[in-house]
C-alpha cells in the first residue's frame, strides 16, 4: 500500500472529469492509498487467493472498529452529486475491486480508501483466503497522507 | 501477499494464463475502434482472439502495452487476433495516449462500459483468450509479457488444425 497525496488524488479525478468540489471531497476525506495485490505462486492452477474488502477492518485508539470505505460507498455519493457517467466509470475501475480472485501470476492495482482526514492514523486488519483457508494480518499505524 | 508498489508491476510474477472452467461462450459485441472500423467479436470465429480490457489511466495497462505490440508483430501473420477494449474513454483520449504508446493492434471503445459488464471482469487489466469456436479458454488478471513464448504458444495451440 502506498499513500496517495491528497493533491495526487484530486488531480487524478479532476482529469477524469470530476468537478472541483467532488475531487476535493476525496482529497480531504478519502485517505486514499494505491494498493497492489499479487499472487506470486508459480503456476496458476495450484493457488487461489480470494479478497473481499468488505471483511477488512480499521481501528483507531478510542474509536470503534469499522469497515473501510468501499468504492460502492463512494459511487452512491457521486451518483447523488450528479457526476457524469464517464467519471463514475473511471472511478469504479480505478478503485480496487471489492471482490477479486487471484490465481498464480495474477495481480491487481487499485485505490483503497479509509475515509479519514489527512494525517489520521489507524490499524488495518487485512483478511484474505488462500485455497479456501482464511488468513488475517494486522498492519499497524497506517497514516493518511498529509494535505500539503 | 500484500504487494509493495513498484514501477514494474510484472516483475517477479509467473507468466501464466488461467484455464477458464467450462469454457463458456464469449459474449458477443459490436464496437468501433479509434479508426472508426467496426468489430464484431463473432466475426473472428475460426481464429484465436486475445481480448484485453484496459484504460489509459491504468498503470499496469500502460506497462503491458509494449509487450502487446511486440506480441502483435508476431501474431498478425499467424491468424491470431489481438484486440484491446478501452473502458469508459472517448476516441480523443485514446488517440492522445497512442502518441506515447504507439501500437498497431485495434483499440476498441467500450465508451459506456456496457460491454465489460457482460464479461467476468473485476479489475483492469484483465485479458481473455477466446478459441476459434468462440469460447473463453484462458484468463489473465493483471498485465503480462505477452510476447513471452510461454504465453503465445498456449494461444497458438488453440488454432484450428488444417
Amino acid at each position: 500500500m502506498v499513500q496517495r497525496l491528497p493533491d495526487q488524488t484530486r488531480a487524478f479525478f479532476l482529469a477524469r472529469g470530476f468537478d472541483k468540489e467532488s475531487a476535493d471531497i476525496l482529497g480531504k476525506k478519502g485517505c486514499v492509498f494505491q494498493s497492489i495485490m499479487k499472487n506470486t505462486a508459480e503456476k496458476s492452477a495450484t493457488s487461489l487467493i480470494d479478497i473481499d474488502l468488505k471483511l477488512w477492518r480499521m481501528s483507531q485508539p478510542n474509536s470503534s472498529t469499522t469497515g473501510i470505505r468501499l468504492s460502492s460507498d463512494w459511487l452512491k455519493l457521486w451518483q447523488h452529486r450528479g457526476l457524469g457517467k464517464s467519471s463514475q466509470i473511471a472511478f469504479k475501475w480505478s478503485f480496487f475491486p471489492t471482490v477479486q480472485h487471484f490465481q498464480g501470476g495474477d495481480y491487481n492495482w487499485g485505490m483503497t480508501s479509509y475515509g479519514l482526514p489527512p494525517g489520521a492514523s489507524f490499524d488495518l486488519t487485512v483478511v484474505w483466503k488462500e485455497n479456501g483457508q482464511p488468513h488475517t494480518e494486522i498492519l499497524p499505524g497506517i497514516e493518511c497522507a498529509q494535505d500539503r | 501477499m500484500v504487494g509493495i508498489s513498484n514501477l514494474h508491476a510484472m516483475e517477479d510474477l509467473a507468466q501464466t494464463l488461467t484455464p477458464v472452467e467450462g469454457r463458456p461462450p464469449a459474449p458477443d459485441f459490436i464496437v468501433k475502434d479509434i479508426e472508426d472500423n467496426t468489430h464484431k467479436l463473432s466475426d473472428y470465429r475460426g481464429q484465436p482472439v486475445i481480448l484485453n480490457f484496459w484504460a489509459t489511466w491504468c498503470p499496469p495497462c500502460r506497462e503491458e502495452m509494449p509487450a502487446m505490440q511486440r506480441a502483435w508483430e508476431k501474431l498478425r501473420t499467424e491468424n491470431i487476433a489481438l484486440l484491446a477494449m478501452d473502458v469508459g474513454e472517448d476516441e480523443d483520449t485514446i488517440f492522445t495516449f497512442t502518441a506515447d504508446y504507439a501500437v498497431e493492434f485495434p483499440l476498441l471503445m467500450d465508451i459506456d462500459s456496457s460491454i465489460i459488464q457482460q464479461w467476468p471482469v473485476l479489475g483492469l487489466p484483465t485479458t481473455f483468450v477466446i478459441d476459434p469456436e468462440g469460447r473463453i479458454v484462458y484468463r489473465a488478471v493483471g498485465g503480462r509479457e505477452w510476447d513471452d513464448p510461454v504465453l503465445l504458444d498456449q494461444v497458438r495451440a488453440l488454432k484450428l488444425k488444417k
